[in-house]
Parts: structure tokens; C-alpha cells; sequence
């Protein structure tokens, strides 16, 4: 299995970032406070970001190297980042066969709404379509940045269930929540931020 | 020909130049970093704040008939531009090309980069990303920038008189405005601009009417 190394300074501002940490196959969570770097190491595993320096590497593949869209990877930002003027089955389209698409979307339970744009989508239903596009390619590596803060309790759970169906097919992914119980239920492995700094852990503090 | 007809003979082959290279540099403008933009910045800055009587001489000075490409066209290829309806649409494109790539970067400036990254990130090739999420977000805004650059080129009147001339073929409907004036043709000078500005309103609200709609 495909092991992700991050070794990674970036500057934001006042902000500095030293992310080092290494997350293997299964759900990794990113743990700390606001503005503690969680969605800045995303960004820059995603690659819409740059490092000062350093390196990302996902098994045997130098991932700073890449353009974003030659890293083969899934990415829920946190805003979720729909497309305004498109609906949520097109959404998918770009990435998935017409079927699969469609079956992406009951999988999140938003089959009902193929045809809305995100305008008349609620919050949550628009994350669980950022997290349907995330997933559209089955990729091996998945970034999911607070991807179900806006989802109730009942709907989170059944989300993690998907996200650790992910898990079991072998992918690696870096998961950043501010809810204990969905971090420790969901969890292989922790990261724990502190004002840019990162430190492995096997549970939360 | 009327003068509207010889207008639209020169500001439509115009527009075939001004539209995809003005968008294409407003791209550049708003999303490119570095020296190449810096420069692409000012040099389509120039022609806006120039006089158009000096684009027109500057054009006149490199493709008149004794210019460093004017002469060539000629020698190699029998073409003269001054005093014909290309000449006129050189112009137009000088004057116009500018004011659509400073629309067009506005256009697509005002686009989310978060969108077109979330395209990127997620696998999509950059030139599936512009034409499913960066270019149906700019299309208003291009809109709005082809329709102030046609204005302009329908508009145009300095470049064109100084480096086209005045003569059957480069008589647009500005020019000819003058010219009717010079030669006590008041009724015809007046008939003609009010013809402008229905032309210039109609244009200026249908796409107001549509942004709005949108």
C-alpha cells in the first residue's frame, strides 16, 4: 500500500508551516485548532498551493513535481467549491460514465436532486456532492477537508461509513474534522496540529 | 454603400481578430504571473491612453505604402491597406483589441480560482477545466467586453481617418458624419448620428436586458 510523506514549509502571512508526517492506507485525521495549517497542508497535498520547500511523496511518486491535475488524487475543499452553473449530476459527468455518475449521487443520497444547481441545494447537501466529485475517479489518495461539518449527526455517520469503505479498498486518506467523535470513530492514525506544527499520534489529546 | 453598410464591413472582419485574441490576452492578464504579463499589461494600456490620431500614424508609419511591412505587402503581394476597407479594419482592431482584453480580464478575473482549482485537483485536464468551469462563469463578462469592443470599432473615427483615409470603402458611418458636416450636409451629418447613437443605445440595453436575465 501507498504511503504519503510530507515533509513540507510554507509561509502565509505571519503563518509559517512545518507539516512532517506520514500517512499510511486507511483514514488519517488532521486534529488541532483554527488556523493551525490543517487545510494549508491540504491545499499543498492538492497542489493548488506551493511550498517554500520540501517534498510530497506518494509511494513511489513525487507529487510536488505534478500539476495539480497529474496527481491523481480526490479533493473535497472546505468550502466545498461547487460550480455554480452546473447541476449536481454535471458535477460528475466530467470525471464518471453517465451510470456510474448516477450511482455516485444515490450513493450520497442526493439521487432525488440530479438536476439542482447548487444554489438549491442546502449546506450539507452540497458538501456530500464535493465529497461524491472527490471520489468520482476511485482515487487512491483522498483529501477531505471538514467535508460533513454541515451534516447532522445520523447523516455524518452514514458518510463516515463511506469514507471508511474507502479505506477498506486500500486508499490513503488525510481527513481534517473538528469533532471528536467523527475523528475518533472514523481514525487509523491522528495528526495533531499546533500553530503549524505537526506531531503523529494514536490518539487525541 | 451606405455608411452602416461600410461600417459593418470593417468592424466584423475586425471583431473575427479582436474577440478570441482580446479574451485570449485577458486571460493572460488575469490569470499569468511574471515579467510577460508586466509587459502584456502595459503595452495594451498604450493604445487606450494614445490619441487615436497617433495609433493611426504609428500604423501608417509601419503599413502605409512606405512602411517596413506596408511596402513588403506591396511588393510581395500587391496589397495596399490604405484607403481600403482592410486598412479600416486594421485600425478598427487597434483601437478595439486593447478595451476587450482589459474587458475580457475583468471577466475572468471575477471567476473563483477556488472553482477551477477544485476542477484541477480533482483530475480534470487544464483546458477541460477553462472550457467546463472558467469559461461558462466569464461568458457575461465576455459578453459585455465583445459588446463595448464593437461599439468601439462601430465608434471608430481617428485611427481610421488617419491611417485608412477617407474613400468609398473606409467611408464608415463615424467619417462620414464628419465629412457630411465639412461639406454643409447638415441633414445628412444629423440623420447619420442620430443613427449612432439608436445603434449604440439598442446595443448597450439588449445586453443589459440579457445580463440581467442571466
Amino acid at each position: 500500500m501507498s504511503d504519503l510523506v510530507i515533509d513540507v514549509r510554507a509561509r502565509a502571512g505571519s503563518f509559517e508551516l512545518d507539516a512532517r508526517f506520514t500517512a499510511r492506507s486507511g483514514v488519517t485525521v488532521l486534529f488541532g485548532p483554527t488556523a493551525s495549517g490543517k487545510t494549508m497542508t491540504l491545499r499543498l497535498v492538492a497542489g493548488v498551493d506551493r511550498p517554500d520547500s520540501g517534498s510530497i511523496r506518494f509511494g513511489d511518486r513525487a507529487l510536488d513535481a505534478l500539476p495539480p491535475n497529474e496527481r491523481a488524487l480526490g479533493w473535497a475543499p472546505q468550502d466545498a467549491a461547487l460550480w455554480p452553473h452546473r447541476s449536481a449530476i454535471d458535477h460528475l459527468l466530467p470525471f464518471a460514465t453517465a451510470a456510474r455518475a448516477r450511482d455516485l449521487l444515490a450513493l450520497v443520497g442526493l439521487a432525488p436532486h440530479a438536476a439542482r444547481k447548487p444554489t438549491r441545494l442546502s449546506g450539507g447537501e452540497r458538501q456530500r456532492l464535493s465529497f461524491a466529485r472527490a471520489l468520482a475517479r476511485e482515487p487512491s489518495l483522498l483529501l477531505l477537508d471538514e467535508p460533513f461539518s454541515a451534516l447532522d449527526d445520523a447523516a455524518r455517520a452514514e458518510m463516515g461509513d463511506l469514507v471508511r469503505t474507502q479505506a477498506a479498498r486500500g486508499a490513503t486518506i488525510l481527513f481534517v474534522t473538528h469533532d471528536r467523535p467523527e475523528a475518533t470513530r472514523l481514525a487509523d492514525a491522528f495528526i495533531l496540529f499546533t500553530s503549524g506544527h505537526t506531531r503523529e499520534s494514536a490518539s487525541l489529546p | 454603400m451606405s455608411p452602416f453598410a461600410v461600417s459593418l464591413r470593417v468592424v466584423l472582419p475586425a471583431l473575427v481578430f479582436v474577440v478570441p485574441l482580446g479574451a485570449a490576452a485577458g486571460h493572460f492578464l488575469a490569470r499569468g504571473r511574471g515579467p510577460l504579463r508586466a509587459a502584456l499589461d502595459a503595452l495594451v494600456l498604450v493604445p487606450l491612453v494614445l490619441p487615436p490620431s497617433v495609433v493611426g500614424y504609428g500604423l501608417l508609419l509601419v503599413l502605409g505604402r512606405h512602411g517596413a511591412i506596408g511596402s513588403l505587402l506591396e511588393k510581395m503581394f500587391d496589397v495596399r491597406l490604405v484607403f481600403t476597407s482592410a486598412g479600416a479594419s486594421i485600425a478598427a482592431v487597434a483601437v478595439a483589441l486593447p478595451l476587450m482584453a482589459k474587458a475580457a480580464e475583468a471577466a475572468f478575473a471575477r471567476v473563483d480560482k477556488n472553482l477551477e482549482d477544485a476542477a484541477l485537483a480533482n483530475g480534470l485536464s487544464r483546458a477541460a477545466t477553462f472550457r467546463i468551469v472558467t469559461l461558462p462563469l466569464a461568458l457575461p463578462g465576455l459578453a459585455a467586453a465583445t459588446t463595448l469592443a464593437a461599439l468601439r470599432a462601430l465608434g471608430e473615427f481617428g485611427a481610421t481617418l488617419t491611417f485608412a483615409g477617407y474613400s468609398s470603402q473606409t467611408a464608415t458611418a463615424p467619417l462620414e458624419v464628419y465629412f457630411a458636416m465639412q461639406q454643409g450636409k447638415d441633414a445628412r451629418a444629423l440623420s447619420l448620428s442620430l443613427a449612432l447613437v439608436v445603434v449604440s443605445t439598442a446595443a448597450a440595453l439588449a445586453f443589459h436586458a440579457w445580463s440581467r436575465k442571466r
